[in-house]
């Protein structure tokens, strides 16, 4: 439970209420999950500071906030050494750091970060839609540092990989979602706009009312970032 | 659930917590004495740990006990360990955390080196730079006289570094040396290379000091670096105003292997008819050639493959000097077979091996012919042939850090033939060159690197072999870094003149060059000072190359600016490069020793590019200056020899880059065109070889073949994805 401590202390936005909060909860699943007899007391341990710390990844916008959360994924993902979720959240946290940092010259440095992370989670799980996406994501990201230089072959790699994810679960809302932010910022004559993007938002948007995460840590996220990327695109 | 119950749960755990807790805090610096935040703090294998916060403190409580390691790790930096004994005292931990001297960013051997690549960080800059730079027809030789130390040379190909002659350039592939890397020389007219910029994933451009690996040029190493495996099977379509390419990489399904085959046919007739040249062509240049490489990737390397097979021909005619209505002729034909076997990989964790194999044939045709309307007056038919077999080994040891020490040897067998009808009877010169070299790279310091390097080279030809010392250090500095080089070169004389005269020895050069570079965010400065020194060039009386001997020497010196912003502006970089150059020399037929006639004092390049995203074009500018280069004015007394200069060169390229997409595949329409403003270049005048009415010698400027080249092409890449088969397998 340190992790929750630390983690209050430097996030001030949540508070003591709160924490209460996330600890009841935390405490009814711990209940639910009893009733199951292969759930260990690890694997609870396992679940409950996944949770905690997937709360604080809803709502994380800063790069410290992501920084500290890739941590303790980390930490989590070399305590437990069997599931690849870890891994994928620390990618995911570097990935959306990488997107948002406003020195172009470090996108690459923390985009091969999420890629070593990438790595591992693929280790742990293949045929996985969920790291398809996330590859194809990154790579995406990768070609804002050079578009001249990395558009012509990068795009194509990270449509691959969205096309894989997409057929490895096809009610996966995250690929579309990838794919329309993409599209949204690439230029009308590069393949690109709002015009390319409206239909593939709309997709993801229709994935999302049926999605349903395989359970309480499985990717869920995206639903509004879908919906602002819904709007900014029909206010064109 | 009410709060009673949460206040429970809260007990329960706080319970669980009194046992034994122990305190773990810190502070974590980087050898700067800078706080490092967002450092990730952990206990080995367990959840307990933390983030550092801005000031770089931390601090967590653990119930575990016994002995642990607590393991620190940031982005950019070294790991941090330390093992602790938790025992409910508290913990106090001070880690300072070394910077990764990692190839991106530590201290590199920098001196002389322009690196174009797309992994490390301190290459200047990127392979596309290129491609994407204006005026230059996406020629890689083309786009490094955009960089500080080359020559503006209009008129022959070749690398013109710091006072050297083309041919003081060597050229090597995939650490091969590569033996004619331009279309063979027409006259008044620079060639193109050979190799396209596509091919390459890694240019390393040294104007001197460099490795005691490289041998046999006087000036100055381009070192290409092709490709890894593909990331994906794809076709590659190129078409534009004089070319036609078709190129089908495929990768096979394990993702190990890759096969690449690439036909390419140019003719440059389509274009001459919408834009007159000032020669009447005959035989517009024509090339068709074929390219086939691959890859295989096995366990601790890669193994690669090269092969280019080439025709070209060219024809043409003008008015001769001499005036009286006669016409000068000429005419080529080349074939061209170059071929390398590469393999570098770990013969285990601690060794490494590079080794290579090559082969390569050229055969020159080349008829001139002066003719009075249909009477021949004169012809000199000349077929030259030359055949390279050559054989390179070396072996690395890694040592701890980044240290190595490297030990290696090459062999060559060069065979050069001539014979022309009539004029040169059939001469063969065999050559057996044989090298060995060793070098170290040590960090003294994580702030201090040095390359020791020695280099023995023997010449069967010449008779002779050399040892060469190389030595190159950088030391961090500040923000930037402080370099220094010096080294001896050796270089075996042109096959031209050693066909004439055997008993030529090894030329010689010394650099010394003093460097500081400095980059950071995005911005790029450098310096560089150097004094090359050159002994045994060639010289011979005026019209007597049989009586060759090594008399010649000279030297240059020099002082080289180099400035790249790609932060100040968004979308925007450029850069500035300039050079200053002072030589002298006695070589060729040269009476006195005297400023070369392809070297100019000033040379300044400014190259922007601008990206605009809305309509995803990429708009390049560049501008050339360079001061007159002096010529030969036979008019003049004989103590004015190389006493007149050209007037000074101006060139203005414009290019664009439109990104698109042509149905499945992604495009890349270029446009690009060479002297916009239409300045005239003169890069030197011809002299008639007797005296005209006036009692002068007739000149004619020698320049370009029309006022500006213009290029306009589209890059078309389709990719196959076979992720799916992949799967489905």
């Amino acid at each position: 439970m340190n992790d929750l401590q630390i983690i209050c202390h430097s996030h001030k936005t949540i508070t003591m209420k709160k924490v209460i909060i996330i600890l009841v909860v935390s405490f009814c699943l711990f209940d639910c999950s009893m009733a199951q007899p292969a759930a260990s007391a690890e694997e609870k341990k396992f679940i409950v500071t996944m949770e905690t710390n997937l709360r604080i990844l809803d709502t994380a916008s800063t790069a410290a906030t992501y920084t500290m959360l890739a941590n303790t994924f980390e930490r989590i993902g070399n305590a437990e050494k069997k599931y690849w979720q870890p891994w994928y959240y620390a990618a995911l946290c570097y990935g959306f750091m990488a997107m948002n940092v406003p020195d172009k010259a470090m996108i690459d440095p923390l985009a091969a970060k999420a890629g070593e992370y990438l790595e591992k989670a693929s280790l742990l799980s293949n045929n996985n839609s969920e790291i398809s996406a996330l590859q194809g994501m990154i790579i995406n990201t990768k070609i804002l540092v050079d578009p001249v230089t990395r558009w012509q072959t990068s795009s194509i790699e990270a449509a691959a990989f969205l096309k894989t994810a997409k057929e490895q679960n096809p009610l996966n809302p995250r690929p579309y979602l990838i794919e329309a932010r993409t599209k949204m910022f690439t230029p009308t004559a590069m393949g690109g706009g709002p015009e390319a993007a409206g239909p593939v938002i709309e997709k993801a948007l229709s994935n999302f009312k049926v999605f349903k995460p395989e359970n309480s840590i499985a990717p869920g996220w995206g639903l509004a970032q879908t919906k602002m990327l819904q709007a900014k695109i029909n206010r064109r | 659930m009410t709060g009673k119950s949460a206040l429970i749960i809260f007990l329960l755990f706080a319970g669980e917590h009194l046992h034994s807790q122990t305190i773990i805090s810190g502070l974590v610096k980087n050898s700067n004495n800078e706080p490092l935040s967002g450092a990730g703090i952990s206990l080995e294998n367990k959840y307990d740990g933390t983030t550092s916060a801005a000031d770089g403190t931390f601090s967590f409580n653990s119930s575990d006990t016994g002995q642990q390691k607590i393991i620190i790790t940031i982005l950019g930096y070294k790991k941090f360990a330390v093992e602790v004994l938790l025992r409910s005292k508290p913990i106090s931990i001070s880690a300072v955390l070394k910077e990764a001297i990692t190839e991106m960013d530590g201290v590199t051997v920098s001196a002389g080196s322009f690196e174009a690549s797309d992994k490390k960080r301190s290459s200047l800059l990127k392979p596309l730079d290129i491609l994407t730079t204006a005026g230059q027809q996406a020629d890689i030789v083309s786009a490094l006289k955009t960089l500080p130390g080359a020559q503006q040379v209009g008129e022959t190909e070749g690398l013109f570094i710091r006072g050297g002659t083309g041919n003081e350039t060597k050229i090597f592939i995939d650490g091969m040396m590569v033996t004619k890397p331009f279309f063979s020389s027409v006259p008044d007219i620079a060639q193109r290379g050979r190799f396209s910029p596509l091919l390459f994933k890694g240019t390393n451009f040294s104007s001197g000091g460099y490795s005691a690996q490289l041998g046999q040029g006087l000036s100055s190493a381009l070192t290409l670096e092709t490709h890894d495996l593909p990331a994906r099977s794809e076709t590659n379509l190129i078409v534009s105003s004089p070319q036609l390419t078709l190129t089908r990489q495929q990768l096979n399904k394990r993702k190990n292997a890759s096969a690449c085959v690439t036909v390419n046919y140019n003719n440059l007739q389509p274009y001459f008819n919408i834009i007159p040249q000032r020669v009447n062509y005959t035989k517009s240049p024509e090339i068709i050639n074929g390219e086939l490489s691959g890859r295989l990737k096995t366990k601790d390397g890669m193994l690669k493959y090269y092969g280019y097979l080439n025709y070209n021909s060219i024809g043409f005619d003008k008015p001769n000097i001499e005036g009286k209505n006669l016409r000068d002729y000429f005419g080529a034909t080349n074939k061209h077979v170059f071929s390398i076997l590469t393999y570098s990989g770990n013969l285990n964790a601690d060794w490494k091996l590079n080794a290579g194999t090559g082969f390569s044939y050229n055969k020159d045709n080349i008829s001139m012919h002066v003719k009075s309307g249909e009477n021949e007056l004169g012809y000199f038919l000349p077929r030259i042939t030359n055949y390279t077999t050559q054989a390179k080994i070396a072996v690395t040891r890694n040592l701890p850090g980044l240290n190595k020490v490297l030990l290696g040897t090459e062999y060559q067998q060069v065979i050069d033939k001539i014979d022309a009808k009539d004029s040169i009877p059939f001469i063969v010169r065999k050559d057996n060159y044989a090298a060995v070299f060793t070098e170290t790279d040590l960090y003294v310091t994580t702030h201090l690197v040095a390359r020791l390097g020695i280099r023995y080279e023997y010449s069967s030809l010449l008779g002779q072999g050399k040892f060469s010392p190389r030595i190159s250090m950088a030391y961090k500095w500040g923000g930037g870094q402080v370099s220094m080089a010096f080294g001896n070169f050796y270089q075996k004389p042109d096959a031209d003149l050693l066909f004439r005269t055997p008993g030529l020895q090894f030329t010689k050069a010394t650099h010394l060059l003093l460097s500081y570079q400095r980059i950071a965010d995005r911005q790029t400065v450098r310096i560089e000072l150097f004094y090359k020194k050159y002994n045994q060039l060639v010289t011979f009386p005026s019209f007597n190359l049989f009586k060759a001997s090594n008399d010649g020497k000279g030297y240059a010196k020099g002082i080289e600016l180099f400035w790249r912003d790609k932060k100040t502006f968004k979308n925007f970089n450029y850069w500035i490069a300039y050079s200053l150059l002072n030589t002298r020399r006695q070589y060729l037929d040269y009476p006195t020793k005297v400023q070369p006639s392809f070297a100019a004092s000033h040379t300044l390049n400014i190259v922007m590019k601008q990206w605009m995203e809305k309509i995803a074009s990429m708009f390049s500018i560049t501008y050339t200056y360079a001061s007159g280069r002096p010529y030969y004015n036979p008019n003049l007394p004989k103590q004015d020899f190389m006493k007149d200069r050209t007037i000074a060169y101006h060139n203005v390229g414009f290019q664009i880059n439109y990104l698109t997409t042509i149905g499945k595949a992604n495009a890349v329409l270029i446009f690009n065109t060479n002297n916009v403003f239409g300045n005239n270049q003169v890069f030197g005048y011809h002299f008639s070889a007797s005296k005209d009415v006036n009692g002068l010698y007739r000149n004619e400027a020698i320049i370009p073949m029309a006022r500006r080249f213009y290029f306009i092409g589209i890059y078309l890449s389709i990719g196959t994805d076979r992720r799916k088969e992949i799967i489905d397998n």
